[in-house]
């Protein structure tokens, strides 16, 4: 294991029983992330991307194998240390934005801040508005929001605790090209500004590209298409 | 560790602040608010009911609590009494003859009850004088006279008494308290200083005196008082408490307590079920919010603590309100008691209060449990991809748990169990043939089609949510059904116990030789009847003797020490209830019929022979029957009925009862007066009883309870529907998505109309046919072990259950639903963005 990876998967298995089966949805897969990279997963839906992403964020155990996440061996961790491993320096940002609509966007940026009792709360939540242009959409509603604002509020809210990593979860899926386009840039310039390492999941060749790396889950085997991007 | 806590319990304190001015937790809110305000009313007025009504039985019997003794009581319980800081009253009585004399030194012999007493007012009620002499306070040379004894010794102020060795003037007629039991003293009462009625030489070693302490207090001194004389009763004391003034009257009333009790428990789980429903929604609305929250990295113990914080401020602030509620209720119920209640008697609130907010705290965790444990488990998968939910059963029995704390603050100890055992029967019976129903749905889903068939797979999409709507609707709509049943036989036995026409006057000790005279006086007297009696004592039991030192039982050891009252009859009457009859008499022996309680007090059986000393002779028979008597009906009841035969010759009298009319408002010009008047010129020696007053009273217990019971009935009717609209609500958001995509796919207004109805008209239809079912079952074991009535089987019922399921929820459904139906996609859209 190399200490200054924050991500590191080696030869991991992610089976699931199905009727009389076992489907293999991850096989023998290897990769190493070091800090600040932008890393896109592609791949067809079904193939298993949300499950990778999820097995490197700590949300799901691989069958066998070893994760690695920012120096922690994730398979031998509990629940409640993969938690906290999350809530020190791990963001999420999800397709749908998951936030929460009786909430306010400052709400839901304050939630993961007030949750852990971090100091000046409310001075930070309303700094990652600023930051992604919803200074003045504080006191809105998710269902006030258009689709990219709603996600904007969701990219502030994951930036908000400062992580050293980011998993996004298709964050564009869901927008239209323009306002897709402006998330994306978001996202790599808040990658480039706060030294975060972002792992992505997308269907979207073109913001795949955006990324450092591009790996492709091809039957259940991570291969990398490009080396670099940009 | 304790400042992260603290810090925890500020955060979930301002997420708490935040979803309560969005109006988040509303239906938990309102479920623990009808919870806790409910227990509120119904304890507060229960014991409010319950104190007023115990007053009104204190001023019957003049005090809270007395012991009676034929032998002077120890000086030591009035001086204890008096420590516990309770009012005591000493009082002697002695029945005795009383001797009038006027100007003209006419002289009137009369027996009667002379009663001392150490204070001139009773402890309870006020003393009621009587108009017809002018009223002084009693000295030592004058007395009280109850107003039948001026007709019967024909007496005026200028009369003076001799009684013992000592002639009294007279102070003043008094209406004595009135006792539940006329019948135990039937001579008219005159009242003196207790220190005079020692020294008249009335007493002496062989003299029938009876002694009594009486007291009065607040509740907890009495029962402490009454908890010590329990345990060190002598003997001969006999203790009379006003919350069993008559074994009967103790029994009906004891059946409405219990009935206050179980409404506000069924209005408890009523709200419970409403929690539990509701709760369910706001895990389906809150789980991704959970599930991110563990993403974020909020650990096992983080989102226990933050969500416990939560629900206990939701618990902690709705049952705050629900106790204010309730208690401003009874504040504005109590000028409407005070019309049904003389005296109303309010009850100190705190218990009722405490009562309140706590069952609020706990009816709260007991139904939310489930969906909390289930909330703070959420796997942070959850927010990728949807993971099945594991149930642990600990938290069943932590549910369990909590539901038997929940119980056991509401009810006394000794019911607990069966009614949790019931409780746990019901649900699981229900939840078993809400699968049954279930299961019915999916194969009527396969075969129907159209709208019809849409419905049906609204219906099922959930199975989980339709089983718990499915068992909450029944349990409610169960409750309500046995409610209902038992309180229509509650108000009926009532009614029937004291009917229009009952007997409230009583002619005793009519020799035969007085019968037609007496008969002659009472010729107009509505619904009379008579009984032929001797005086006499059980002895033997099938030539056992029968000795007094060998009973343990108190009553048994008066009744072998009295004579009693045997009605000489060919037969048993129709008031009466034969429990049990001899096939075959094996014997020549005459035939005597036995009350049920008497038989079991001395083991008598069928064709057993008793022998009894009346007058002198000793004279056996044999045991025919077993009656049942409802000694609160009034009506001629003896404990034996002896068969008349020509060989036995008996020292017969007689016994009348007939309806009197209403007492009127002057009872000096009142028909009872001008009765006693006449028997006491014509028959000198029959004695008119009038129990009128105790029969008023009794009614008006009858109607206090009655009235409790109702309006605690309607409240958890009223707590009932609002569970319902909460049933509704946890299907909402589904619902709606499933109108907006047949709105979107082109549906019609009138076809989503349907669709939507139907699913309400459906499951309402399913509850009633649930509720149903266990209704008639528990209806029918009522009737067979309870009531003792032949069970029927009530298509009725059935139909009933179903109508009113399927109607309520149609209603509901319009009422809620109804904007919903109207709502163009677009809204529909927006409802569900904001939700």
């Amino acid at each position: 294991m190399n200490p200054t990876n924050i991500i590191e998967l080696q030869n991991v298995h992610y089976q699931i029983p199905s009727d009389n089966s076992i489907l293999d949805i991850i096989k023998a897969c290897d990769l190493r992330v070091q800090p600040d990279e932008t890393i896109a997963i592609v791949g067809r839906s079904g193939s298993g991307k949300s499950t990778l992403l999820s097995i490197m964020a700590g949300l799901e155990t691989s069958t066998s194998g070893q994760v690695t996440l920012l120096g922690q061996a994730l398979n031998d961790c509990s629940e409640d240390q993969r938690a906290q491993i999350r809530a020190q320096q791990v963001g999420f940002i999800f397709q749908n934005f998951q936030l929460m609509p009786s909430m306010t966007a400052l709400e839901n940026i304050l939630m993961p801040l007030e949750l852990f009792q971090i100091e000046d709360a409310e001075q930070k939540a309303l700094k990652a508005l600023e930051q992604v242009g919803l200074a003045n959409r504080a006191n809105h509603r998710p269902a006030e929001l258009s689709g990219g604002e709603q996600q904007r509020v969701a990219i502030a809210r994951a930036f908000v605790t400062e992580p050293k990593v980011l998993f996004a979860d298709e964050p564009t899926g869901n927008l239209d090209e323009e306002t897709a386009e402006q998330i994306q840039s978001l996202l790599l310039e808040l990658n480039k500004t706060l030294s975060t390492t972002l792992i992505l999941v997308t269907h979207d060749n073109h913001f795949a590209q955006r990324c450092q790396r591009v790996y492709q889950l091809i039957n259940g085997h991570l291969v990398e298409k490009t080396e670099t991007a940009q | 560790m304790i400042k992260n806590v603290t810090l925890e319990a500020i955060t979930a304190s301002k997420w708490f602040y935040r979803s309560l001015k969005k109006g988040d937790w509303l239906w938990l809110i309102i479920a623990v608010i009808i919870a806790s305000a409910t227990v509120t009313v119904v304890k507060q007025l229960g014991e409010t009911v319950q104190q007023s009504m115990l007053r009104k039985a204190a001023e019957s019997m003049g005090a809270d609590y007395v012991i009676k003794s034929s032998r002077p009581i120890d000086i030591k319980w009035q001086q204890q009494a008096e420590n516990f800081g309770l009012k005591t009253r000493q009082s002697i009585s002695i029945v005795t003859m009383a001797l009038a004399k006027d100007k003209n030194a006419q002289q009137q012999f009369q027996l009667v009850q002379l009663k001392g007493v150490s204070t001139p007012n009773p402890l309870r009620g006020k003393l009621a004088p009587n108009t017809i002499l002018p009223f002084n306070n009693l000295t030592s040379d004058s007395i009280w006279v109850e107003p039948k004894l001026i007709s019967l010794m024909r007496i005026n102020e200028s009369s003076l008494i001799t009684l013992g060795t000592k002639q009294f003037n007279l102070a003043g007629s008094v209406d004595g308290p009135q006792l539940i039991n006329p019948m135990a003293n039937f001579a008219p009462q005159i009242w003196m200083d207790i220190e005079q009625l020692k020294k008249i030489e009335l007493i002496g070693p062989g003299s029938r005196v009876s002694y009594e302490l009486s007291l009065a207090g607040n509740d907890q001194q009495i029962n402490r008082f009454a908890k010590l004389i329990e345990n060190n009763k002598e003997p001969h004391w006999q203790l009379l408490s006003a919350k069993a003034p008559s074994e009967d009257l103790g029994n009906s009333l004891d059946t409405a307590w219990l009935f206050l009790d179980l409404s506000a428990l069924s209005a408890v789980l009523v709200a419970g079920m409403s929690i539990l429903i509701a709760s369910r929604f706001y895990l389906t609305r809150w789980k991704n919010s959970m599930a991110l929250m563990r993403a974020f990295g909020a650990s096992n113990a983080t989102m226990t603590r933050l969500f416990a914080f939560q629900l206990t401020w939701i618990a902690f602030f709705s049952s705050l309100i629900g106790v204010t509620v309730g208690y401003l209720l009874t504040l504005l119920i109590a000028p409407y008691l005070a019309d049904y209640f003389t005296p109303l008697v309010i009850a100190n609130p705190t218990p009722a209060i405490l009562i309140g907010f706590f069952s609020g705290l706990l009816v709260l965790w007991t139904f939310a449990w489930q969906a909390f444990q289930t909330a703070i488990k959420t796997s942070p998968i959850q927010i990728l991809k949807s993971v099945p939910v594991q149930t642990h059963y600990i938290h069943w029995f932590i549910s369990f748990f909590l539901l038997l704390v929940l119980i056991s603050l509401m009810l006394d100890i000794d019911s607990i169990l069966w009614i949790v055992l019931g409780i746990i029967l019901i649900s699981f019976a229900l939840f078993a043939a809400s699968v049954l129903l279930l299961k019915t749905m999916l194969f009527l889903q396969r075969y129907s089609r159209g709208w019809f068939k849409i419905a049906l797979s609204n219906l099922t999409k959930e199975p989980g949510l339709v089983q718990i709507q499915l068992v909450s609707v029944g349990m409610v709509l169960f409750v309500l059904m046995l409610m209902t049943f038992v309180r229509q036989d509650l108000l009926q036995n009532w009614q029937a116990s004291l009917p229009e026409n009952t007997p409230n006057t009583f002619v005793m000790n009519i020799q035969p030789s007085q019968k037609a005279l007496v008969d002659n006086i009472l010729t107009n007297m509505q619904y009379k009847t008579d009984a032929p009696m001797v005086r006499g004592r059980l002895i033997k039991v099938n030539n056992q003797e029968l000795l007094v030192e060998q009973q343990s039982n108190e009553r048994a050891k008066r009744l072998l020490q009295r004579e009693a009252n045997i009605a000489v009859m060919a037969e048993v009457p129709k008031h009466n209830t034969t429990v049990a009859q001899l096939k075959e008499p094996s014997t020549e022996l005459p035939k005597v019929s036995v009350e049920e309680g008497i038989a079991e007090l001395f083991n008598i059986k069928l064709g057993d022979n008793l022998e009894f000393n009346i007058a002198g002779q000793k004279l056996e028979y044999q045991v025919n029957s077993i009656r049942k008597v409802q000694w609160q009906s009034f009506q001629l009841n003896f404990f034996f009925i002896i068969e008349p035969t020509l060989e036995r010759a008996l020292p017969l009298s007689y016994l009348s009862n007939f309806h009197l009319p209403k007492l009127s408002a002057d009872s000096n010009n009142d028909i009872a007066s001008e009765l006693t008047k006449q028997l006491a010129i014509t028959t000198p020696g029959v004695l008119l009883i009038d129990v009128r007053k105790i029969m008023l009273q009794i009614q008006d217990i009858m109607t206090q309870a009655s009235w409790a019971v109702s309006a605690l009935y309607a409240f958890t009717l009223l707590a009932s529907i609002g569970v319902l609209f909460t049933a509704t609500l946890a299907s909402q958001q589904s619902r709606i998505q499933n109108w907006l995509l047949l709105r979107t796919i082109g549906a019609q207004n009138k076809t989503i109309i349907k669709i939507g109805l139907t699913e309400f008209v459906f499951l309402g239809g399913l509850a009633g046919v649930l509720a149903a079912s266990f209704a008639q079952v528990s209806s029918l074991l009522i009737s067979q072990y309870l009531l003792k009535t032949e069970p029927t089987f009530s298509p009725a019922l059935w139909l009933a259950s179903i109508i009113i399921g399927c109607c309520l929820f149609l209603l509901i459904g319009l009422i809620t639903q109804w904007s919903y139906l109207q709502k163009s996609p677009q809204n529909l859209k927006r409802y569900l963005n904001s939700n």
